[in-house]
């Protein structure tokens, strides 16, 4: 496993990410956004959105880009009560989710409370930081018993920029292993999540954690493979709230999120790349017209270059309305997604895919995708008599 | 599926402004009394429905609302009506059979109610409430209402049938739509209906696109409710609570739940108003030959639960291996039949197998009915066919393909194939005896593709859980009560604004 | 019947704000051809021109393509921050599927200034030998013919505007142009038939000239040629 260079960023290179941002909310990388990012890492925008810390969430607010995030009170509340019932009594429900689910007896083992008495800061993170390292150290020494860490803080470097990652809970010495814990409050029925797109992405969180809990192993000279490869999911069986245990190897999630991470470029590299005047300022101006802001950010996504994605981003970043608008208005094929876009190489727009199926001559570039579809549209016409009359686009 | 006719519709799309027909028939079935349902959960809440609409598509809905759907009571108390209407409409559809000689069964409903949803999650939705309702524990000595259980075995039934390819027992309109309209939309972007049908029919001057985009923000189909949905119910509910202190008795509270009823109200017309609608504008085209048989597939087992059901039967709630392999394979088999059926009954369904290389159209040039040729030892008559296509054909000497409009009979073997003008002429010779019927007829256009209907090579699909009496001996363990939970109080709701992180909780 | 839709649900504090802004919302109901874009959309006018010419081209010929057929004027300073911004775009790590590159010579595989081409084209397209620039501008014109063929149906006009277009590049073609007529046909047969005698000399040089670039030239100097180019303070 290679070891990352720790970094800091130049006064300069961090004038340029302040120019980026502009008056755009930002926000911290955790754990779920690094997992998004890791679906749109290829995007120079979002990379660049990414390095600068802006939320892309909320860089629309108050316009018809703006795309709806947050969650129901009732989902928010029950996943708070669900994260206290673990903990009520001593941790009594996640003692015995535990023991129950991975065949290790935690009814005494230590828990170490990593939410509480700590300062709600970076310098609070810090220590919880170096609180979880030393402990995970522990694990070459084999404790004499599992100890718990809830709310197991972890310190990494992603793109360059330490970040700290938050995670539910880490089992330290589990026949030897570290194993990653997350809780969700979506329920297990009949053995099954009730939900597999939650699950996928709640696997996709916990093996992130494990990523990073093995970079941080291998920073201090500790075997990585202390970390298990397998995780587990802590969710309510059934109705109610009453916790079960879910286990799942997640190799290959750690794998491609790693190389994934792997290249996600360098922020110091970004800040350096980046054209002077580039900011999002305008667009996340809610007194600007909503066509200037879209103008604005138009214009950013030409000069920095984007992949969009229909599959990838409209569940991964908060720019993807505004980005597919882009992408409608200048006819670009990716708007209707990747097997689209991958069946016409040499044609730039929609509009010419519609005059080459009306017949129209395809120049030297473009004929080895023209002749399948205009063939398609052949074949539709006589399967299909009565289909729209081609308009005719005007000057 | 073609990529060059993705890429086609795409461009056509965008150039029209509006979505094009992927078909020229129907190929789901929709019956004339179809059971319209709508969900609204309560957030994040998998097994409270915290309200109900149903009725027959094109008519007026009922609507069932708990106020808290977390209260046992008050649950159960709201959901009754719709369970017994529910169980009612499946024993009516039941009622009516007709004798047949096929098979184990003699005898086959005459119809099946056809339960019509807005989209796949509500499939999911309602699975999941059936799974809750259909195996009730008796609390406090309460045994709940008869028709509750009852209607969750036929949520369950209808949930799981779900899966088969070209069933039309429960039709999600999403995809409905999806498999009969070409649109500019990902698969994600179209799981919302109203996001289909405003590319299908948008307003008078408005792209296809611009219609959607707004649809998607302004359109709310559950089953799972958005934040500013769920803000306005937890002010409601809680409300409601507060007035209501605790009590359960009916007089008390309708009074005080009319508020949280007419919010769901709001929500549920205009769901209504588009389940009716698209409804209405599918049924119009025609259907497909083999509609039919694939309805038929699903009264059977429509049948055979319901019988089922009477007898006091019990589903098994977990696949065993060996179930699921053989399930599996049925399902897959069942897709190329449905896949097969499409393509050679609709001509627009056939283009991508044209445009892929596994089906050849042109201009039947002759037919030489009367060609002697040596099949095994005996020298018998066989037909030869010579067909000028408009484009270049690659296929094997000796490659079988199946006529269309003969589906399910012989196929045609190439004999050769060379270069005639811009396509190919291709020789073929019919593998079997030179029948009337079997003959196309010269100067006509016909298709001949590697799809075959033959009904031997398809085994129908019985229903995907084989009931639990076909088992032999032991008599396996009923599935477990999950209604624990109902005993719990309700939690209270917490607003993302209260909270550092919301998203934590997704 | 059905009660009758309702609008859309009504929100509370976030609707007020988006009713407020409804006045300088202009795009509600939008016109059946999505509005074009100002500033920004050069790369995207470019790019769609050169892969309907389908071969190197003179700058000149590309922005007189643009205006004609997608009605957007490309002014030479535009063509030159293009220039410079695809080469830091591609040189940056994000991705496009294509960029405009320059054409290339054929003995050292300089950029030749001027004439550019799309880097998803084989490289035997983007290379220039002593009969391609004259091949190419008989493609062009080839294709601009039976482009004009073709739209001379369905869009007037543009396919005015494409008249006059053809027409220039067709005064050196002979036979092309009878007196004042622009005849797509007989310019087409006219490219075509003169095209057909180049062919068998331009086409070898080609494949030859491709040959040694793979063999010789990094997968950088394959699109952007050999000379070492100076942007802004970078030196690469």
């Amino acid at each position: 496993m290679a070891r990352q260079k720790k970094s800091k960023l130049t006064t300069a290179q961090n004038e340029v990410l302040a120019v980026v941002r502009g008056r755009a909310r930002t926000t911290r990388p955790n754990v779920r956004r690094l997992a998004a990012f890791a679906n749109v890492h290829t995007c120079p925008t979002a990379a660049v959105a990414f390095a600068a810390g802006v939320d892309t969430n909320r860089v629309f607010t108050s316009s018809r880009f703006e795309m709806p995030f947050g969650q129901s009170p009732f989902a928010i509340g029950r996943g708070i009560a669900f994260e206290q019932l673990l903990r009520q009594h001593g941790h009594a429900e996640l003692r015995r989710v535990l023991t129950d689910g991975l065949g290790v007896d935690f009814s005494i083992a230590p828990i170490e409370n990593l939410r509480e008495g700590y300062q709600p800061n970076r310098i609070g993170l810090t220590m919880r930081a170096s609180v979880t390292k030393n402990r995970m150290r522990e694990i070459i020494t084999g404790p004499p018993r599992p100890i718990i860490l809830d709310g197991a803080v972890l310190l990494a470097e992603v793109g360059g920029l330490r970040a700290f990652f938050e995670a539910d809970e880490m089992a330290i010495g589990v026949g030897g292993a570290i194993i990653v814990g997350e809780n969700k409050s979506w329920p297990i029925v009949d053995g099954r999540p009730a939900d597999e797109d939650a699950l996928g992405s709640a696997l996709d969180q916990a093996a992130t954690y494990a990523l990073l809990g093995r970079y941080t192993l291998d920073a201090i000279g500790v075997d990585p493979d202390h970390v298990s490869g397998e995780v587990v999911i802590v969710t309510p069986r059934n109705t109610g709230l009453t916790p079960v245990l879910h286990r799942q190897r997640v190799d290959g999630r750690i794998k491609r999120i790693e190389r994934l991470l792997g290249s996600v470029p360098k922020v110091a590299e970004i800040a350096n790349d980046i054209p002077a005047d580039l900011t999002f300022d305008t667009v996340a101006d809610e007194t600007a017209p909503e066509d200037a802001r879209l103008e604005s950010f138009a214009s950013i996504t030409e000069r920095l270059g984007k992949t969009y994605d229909p599959g990838s981003c409209l569940t991964s970043c908060g720019l993807a309305w505004a980005c597919r608008q882009c992408a409608f208005s200048a006819g670009d094929p990716a708007v209707a997604g990747e097997v689209v876009a991958r069946a016409l190489p040499g044609v730039v727009t929609l509009g010419r895919v519609a005059e080459l199926s009306h017949g129209a001559p395809p120049s030297p570039a473009e004929a080895p995708a023209a002749g399948p579809i205009a063939r398609a549209g052949r074949l539709y016409g006589e399967a299909v008599p009565v289909a729209t009359p081609s308009r005719r686009r005007s000057a | 599926m073609s990529t060059a006719l993705e890429a086609f519709f795409a461009g056509r799309v965008h150039e029209g402004g509006r979505a094009l027909r992927r078909t020229t028939l129907r190929h789901t079935h929709l019956t004339d009394s179809p059971f319209g349902i709508v969900v609204w959960r309560l957030g994040g809440e998998r097994f409270r429905a915290a309200a109900v609409a149903w009725g027959p598509i094109g008519g007026q809905f009922q609507l069932a609302v708990a106020g808290e759907p977390r209260n046992r009571d008050l649950y159960f108390a709201a959901l009754t009506p719709f369970a017994a209407d529910l169980c009612a409409a499946v024993r009516g559809a039941a009622a009516h059979r007709v004798a047949r000689q096929r098979g184990s069964r003699t005898d086959l409903p005459v119809n099946a109610l056809q339960l019509v949803v807005a989209n796949r999650s509500t499939v999911g939705a309602l699975g999941l409430l059936g799974r809750y309702l259909a195996y009730l524990s008796d609390r406090g000595g309460v045994a709940p209402d008869p028709h509750l259980l009852e209607a969750g075995k036929h949520l369950r039934f209808y949930t799981r049938h779900a899966r088969v390819p070209g069933q039309a027992l429960i039709v999600p309109l999403d995809r409905l739509l999806a498999d009969h309209w070409a649109t500019l939309l990902s698969p994600l972007e179209q799981a919302n209906l109203a996001v289909l049908d405003a590319q299908i029919e948008p307003p008078r001057g408005v792209h296809a696109f611009d219609a959607s985009t707004r649809a998607e923000r302004e359109a709310h189909i559950g089953p799972e409710p958005t934040e500013d949905i769920d803000r306005l119910t937890t002010e409601l509910v809680q409300t409601f609570n507060r007035r209501r202190a605790g009590s359960v008795d009916r007089r008390t509270v309708a009074p005080l739940v009319a508020p949280i009823v007419e919010h769901y109200r709001r929500l549920v017309e205009p769901v209504w108003d588009l389940m009716a609608r698209t409804f209405a504008r599918e049924q119009a085209l025609p259907a497909a030959p083999s509609v039919t048989r694939r309805f038929e597939v699903d009264r059977e087992a429509f049948g055979q639960h319901v019988d089922w059901i009477a007898g006091g039967g019990r589903y098994r709630t977990i696949d065993t291996p060996r179930q699921a392999a053989m399930t599996l394979r049925r399902l897959e088999e069942a897709q190329s039949r449905y896949e097969a059926e499409r393509a050679i009954e609709d001509p627009a369904c056939m283009v991508p197998f044209l445009l892929d290389g596994d089906a050849i159209r042109g201009t039947v040039e002759k037919v030489h009915d009367n060609h002697r040729t040596v099949a095994r030892v005996r020298i018998v008559q066989r037909a030869l066919l010579t067909l000028d296509t408009d484009h270049p054909v690659v296929l094997p000497v000796g490659k079988k393909l199946w006529w269309t409009a003969t589906a399910h009979d012989a196929p045609w073997e190439v004999v050769s194939v060379s270069p005639q003008g811009d396509g190919s002429r291709v020789v073929l010779m019919l593998t079997t005896a030179p029948r009337a019927g079997r003959l196309p007829t010269a100067g006509a256009r016909i298709t001949l593709s590697t799809l075959r209907t033959r009904s031997d090579g398809f085994p129908l699909p019985l229903a995907p859980t084989p009931p639990w009496t076909h088992q032999p001996a032991t008599t396996p363990p009923a599935p477990e009560p999950i209604d624990a939970g109902d005993a719990e109080a309700p939690l209270p709701a917490v607003d993302g604004s209260a909270v550092a992180d919301p998203e934590a909780y997704r | 019947m059905a009660s009758t839709t309702s609008g859309p649900l009504d929100r509370p504090a976030r609707q007020k704000k988006k009713a407020a802004r409804s006045t300088e919302r202009t795009q509600d109901v939008v016109p059946l051809r999505p509005t074009k874009r100002g500033s920004g959309s050069a790369r995207q006018t470019v790019t769609a021109a050169l892969s309907e010419i389908g071969v190197p081209a003179r700058t000149r010929v590309v922005a007189d393509y643009c205006e004609a057929r997608f009605g957007e004027e490309i002014d030479t300073r535009a063509l030159s921050a293009l220039r410079r911004d695809e080469r830091r775009a591609w040189a940056s790590s994000s991705w496009r599927p294509t960029y405009v590159v320059p054409a290339l010579e054929g003995r050292f595989f300089q950029p030749i200034r001027g004439l550019i081409a799309l880097s998803d084209w084989p490289i035997e397209r983007r290379l220039i030998g002593p009969w391609s620039e004259r091949a190419d501008h008989l493609a062009a014109t080839l294709q601009l013919a039976r482009q004009l063929s073709w739209l001379s149906d369905r869009d007037a006009a543009v396919a005015e505007r494409l008249a006059s277009i053809v027409a220039s590049m067709a005064r050196s073609i002979p036979g092309a142009i009878d007196g004042t007529s622009v005849e797509p046909s007989r310019i087409a047969n006219a490219a075509q038939s003169e095209l057909g005698e180049l062919a068998p000399h331009d086409g070898p040089w080609r494949q030859e000239a491709a040959a040694r670039a793979r063999q010789q030239l990094s997968q950088e100097e394959q699109l952007w040629g050999t000379t070492v180019m100076v942007l802004g303070a970078e030196e690469q």
